[in-house]
């Protein structure tokens, strides 16, 4: 399957958002027309189950989901520059193998680095 | 192209000996492994490379600055002993590692040919020293520092950033010869606009990096905040490396629109001088009295950029080799001395000289070399700058720089006059044998360039 | 022409409906319950109440609440996934965007799910909710890892992003030569055989393991049972959903039907064959011709609808089956699976799968 890729290639997408903004409009004009507005104090605080909302809820949050989002950085990056090799590779031949398994294999050392420091002990 | 890879590979390593029991192996593995790449760093030596598509460039000039690089490297590394018992929260394979990748920043930042290499150079190098700025993790000044740094540095990276981006729109291309070949083709008002623009950027966020003034003030805090092994590391590698950097660029590509920017690097030249030399004087504390001479030593090392005459880069390259010395020895002294009295003050210094003749004397040398007294290689530096500077024919610039030399001596001799001439309760400090050792060639190789200059210049 | 875009806005909106409705009479069924049994017969017009119950009611925003963030979260996280359904396939001829890198852009669009993830949470200024949508991001940004390199197995089979391609090569369609197993070596050419035998779970034998990694990573992705902590009732009330009410309520739960509809057709175009019917032709009995039709006449795009829709339904009911089965995990038990357990399993999978194609 030989074919021209075009920009226009990409129309759909845009007319499918265009779609999807469009239903997200109708129904919230909708639902606005016909629902209730009343506003009081008690309903527009923060839920907490039931009782008064105590301080802020934006507390800080443990720094191992920050170090999952950085590796999520590190891999999804790497994982990335495979998907143009994967497409590519058999006319890369072997030598494109061997560059590729040696950049997994930096990958996996990280990988095995990171394991050892414990960023992934949740326990 | 051997350093990078055997560096990047030794990162590794370094880091996974993290994890053997005894952590006495690391710094002497480090060593072993910077003194393997020093090697290695010569290899193609009287031949011209080009490397990874035309990617990265070598020739005896940029094998030489590589050398200076990896050499302070290699001292300061040998000056880290200690820093492996500061606590649990330290990471000794951690530093080491960092160091040996940023290392991989500074030879592509060095011997680039393609601006994307420069720009990913900066950026290894950039990043790590941000890391190395704020390792001491307990410390809020360090932190500090780091933070400071890091977001002026990222700031001045994008910029810089642009100025590629802008240079490709004039040129249509990132390779060094290239762009030179396309901007030969026109008279200097023929270029296209882009093309200043970008060259502006781009300078922009180079001299950050080297802290030229006005884009200086983040130096002294960062330096100050920093732990002082770290300081030392920085205001060396990154300072030589950012150079090359800049005479590879303007001299690499941008020679013919020499008359463009010559007025704009003059200026800056100057107000480096002015600003780093000027304000040194008013410091109290020897650490941030030698982030200020690094300042100026950027205005002095701006002096032969901007004359660019044919000796230009034999003087960058000495001037950064004497720079790198004396400041290593001169951090040096002050880790001990700091460690012992916990202040990195001048007063901290006082009567140095009576229990510690040999630290006193290092010292002293150090201070000479950086003020640019004769029979140091700080003079001679200082000389070949200068020189360059009255074959351009630029006087003014010149008389500015004298006279900012002149205030120089004033700063660096406060601290030998602490040390000499003051009374102080300053114990005997115990140096460790290796120590000692490092601090005896550095000093040695301060003396010998001073008298023997030619031992360096005929290289390249 | 882009035929997909209106059959697949109609087919979301459906999903919800039947899945919804499906799902709780499957989930009454595992625990021997009855469901919804009030309105309509069996229960059937349950939804469609709900749904007029839903639009009319009030749109709440928390006085508390960063009011942008809050009030465009879910349009965020609706119009990402909507949007991905703009490249699948749905029949040799009934095409979406033709981009070839129509896989590339489905992970692309999924990953923007999590910023809209984010908004809610933080926005709702609610400390359940920002619990919810912090674990959701982990989740999420976590699965990615092993999602990506699953359809990387994928990719590097068929060489192509562009899953119209991929669904061709697994049809009796192809164009180039599929030989059992994907090996040149056995030397049996099963182009004009079709059927399941060139699916990719057979074209290459090592992508029935990716499938079940693929599956559960999607199931994360999905934020569904066992995955469901964002939203773990039980502790965190509803986690980033907590304080919607009303229609927006409704876009985050259309959201999270369409998700799974639309990972089981990433799923079924990638693995299962795309398509294509699962009947090979043996000797005189064309079973794969007579259930494919041919492609451009409204016989072979009715049949071609057929097996997709029915190949993704399977999988849904599998996640639903799934769900009501398995307890959840815990955080840490969630973080093992991804990093220790299904990341290194898909990197060698990857590899194993070069290798395949090399052969």
């Amino acid at each position: 399957m030989e074919k021209m890729h075009l920009p226009s290639d990409f129309l759909p997408i845009f007319i499918q958002l265009g779609l999807a903004l469009g239903f997200i409009i109708t129904t919230m004009l909708v639902t606005h027309s016909i629902g209730p507005k009343r506003n009081s104090k008690l309903k527009d605080e923060a839920f907490e189950c039931g009782i008064p909302a105590e301080g802020d809820a934006r507390t800080p949050i443990s720094v191992k989901y920050f170090l999952i989002a950085i590796l999520f950085v590190l891999f999804d990056v790497e994982v990335i520059f495979m998907y143009p090799w994967a497409v590519n590779f058999k006319s890369l031949g072997w030598a494109g193998f061997v560059e590729m398994l040696l950049f997994m294999g930096l990958l996996l050392a990280g990988f095995y680095y990171v394991i050892r420091k414990g960023v992934l002990k949740w326990e | 192209m051997l350093p990078i890879v055997l560096l990047s590979v030794f990162g590794i390593v370094v880091l996974f000996l993290g994890f053997s029991k005894s952590k006495n192996i690391l710094l002497p593995a480090t060593l072993l492994f910077l003194l393997v790449t020093l090697i290695a760093n010569f290899v193609d030596w009287n031949h011209q490379y080009l490397y990874f598509n035309d990617m990265l460039w070598g020739n005896n000039a940029s094998m030489v600055f590589s050398g200076i690089v990896l050499l302070s490297a290699f001292f300061v590394v040998a000056l880290t002993r200690g820093f492996e018992q500061e606590g649990e929260a330290a990471q000794p394979a951690e530093y080491y590692g960092i160091m040996l990748f940023s290392l991989v920043g500074a030879i592509m930042m060095i011997s680039y040919e393609n601006l994307i290499i420069l720009f990913v150079g900066v950026e290894i190098l950039s990043v790590s020293i941000y890391i190395l700025t704020g390792s001491d993790k307990r410390n809020l000044r360090s932190n500090e520092a780091a933070l400071k740094y890091f977001l002026m540095g990222a700031f001045a990276t994008g910029i810089m950033l642009f100025g590629m981006a802008l240079m490709y729109g004039a040129t249509g291309s990132f390779v060094i010869s290239d762009i030179s070949e396309i901007i030969g083709t026109r008279a200097w008002n023929e270029q296209s606009q882009l093309l200043y623009a970008g060259l502006l950027m781009l300078l922009v966020g180079l001299l950050f990096k080297v802290s030229a003034a006005p884009f200086h003030f983040w130096t002294p805090d960062v330096y100050d905040g920093a732990p002082t092994i770290f300081t030392a590391y920085m205001s060396t590698i990154v300072k030589t490396a950012g150079f090359a950097a800049l005479y590879r660029l303007l001299a690499g590509s941008l020679a013919s629109l020499q008359d463009y920017w010559f007025a704009t690097l003059a200026t800056i030249t100057v107000l480096t001088l002015l600003a780093g030399n000027v304000t040194a004087v008013y410091q109290t504390s020897f650490k941030r009295m030698l982030a200020y001479s690094s300042i100026s030593h950027a205005g002095y090392l701006l002096i032969a950029l901007t004359s660019l005459t044919a000796k230009s880069q034999s003087s960058i390259l000495f001037y950064s080799l004497a720079y790198s010395l004396s400041t290593v020895s001169a951090f040096g002294v002050l880790i001990l001395v700091s460690q012992q009295q916990a202040s990195n003050n001048y007063d901290a210094f006082n009567g140095l000289a009576k229990k510690n003749p040999f630290l006193a004397f290092v010292l002293a040398v150090s201070m000479l070399s950086l003020a640019g007294i004769p029979l140091t290689a700080g003079f001679m530096g200082k000389l070949f700058v200068f020189t360059d500077a009255a074959q351009k024919g630029t006087i003014w610039l010149l008389v500015v720089a004298i006279l900012a030399s002149a205030i120089g001596i004033y700063y660096y001799f406060r601290v030998l006059i602490a040390a000499y001439f003051k009374e102080g309760d300053l114990a005997t400090i115990r140096i460790a044998p290796f120590y000692k050792v490092v601090l005896i060639i550095v000093t040695t190789l301060t003396i010998v360039l001073g008298l023997f200059p030619d031992l360096v210049l005929q290289l390249v | 022409m882009p035929t997909t875009l209106p059959i697949f806005s109609v087919l979301i909106l459906l999903n919800v409906v039947v899945s919804v409705y499906l799902e709780r009479k499957i989930s009454a069924f595992i625990q021997d319950r009855l469901g919804p049994m009030e309105v309509g017969k069996w229960g059937l017009l349950q939804l469609v109440a709900d749904l007029f119950k839903l639009i009319q009611k009030e749109d709440i925003v928390p006085a508390a609440a960063d009011r942008w963030l809050f009030l465009l979260a879910p349009f965020v996280i609706f119009v990402a996934i909507f949007a991905g359904f703009a490249v699948l396939p749905l029949s040799p001829d009934w095409f979406g965007s033709t981009a070839n890198v129509g896989v590339f852009f489905l992970m692309t669009v999924i990953s923007v799910d999590v910023i809209g993830i984010l908004m809610a949470g933080w926005g709702s200024n609610n400390k359940y909710a920002l619990l919810g949508s912090v674990r959701a991001v982990a989740q999420i940004v976590s699965y990615e890892v092993p999602l990506g390199l699953s359809i990387l197995c994928v990719v590097v089979t068929c060489q192509s992003l562009d899953l119209q391609e991929i669904s061709f090569q697994q049809s009796i369609f192809s164009n180039t030569p599929n030989y059992l197993f994907g090996l040149k070596a056995t030397g049996i050419d099963l182009t004009q055989t079709g059927g399941i035998l060139t699916w990719n779970i057979l074209r290459n034998p090592s992508l029935l393991i990716v499938y079940v990694i693929f599956f559960i990573a999607t199931l994360a992705e999905a934020n569904r049972a066992p995955f469901d902590l964002p939203e773990g009732e039980s502790e965190l009330i509803g986690g980033f959903n907590t304080e919607y009410s009303g229609m927006r309520w409704a876009l985050l739960f259309l959201s999270e039907y369409a998700m799974m509809l639309l990972v089981a057709f990433l799923g079924a175009i990638l693995f299962l064959g795309s398509w294509s019917s699962p009947f090979p032709n043996v000797g005189a009995l064309r079973l794969a011709d007579w259930t494919t039709g041919s492609p451009g006449t409204w016989a072979g795009n009715l049949w071609g609808v057929f097996w997709l829709v029915s190949k993704a339904g399977a999988a849904i009911l599998v996640q639903m089956w799934v769900r009501w089965t398995f307890p959840r995990l815990r955080i840490d038990q969630l973080m093992y699976l991804c990093w220790k357990v299904l990341t290194p399993f898909a990197l060698v999978l990857f590899m194993i799968s070069a290798i395949w194609k090399l052969l």
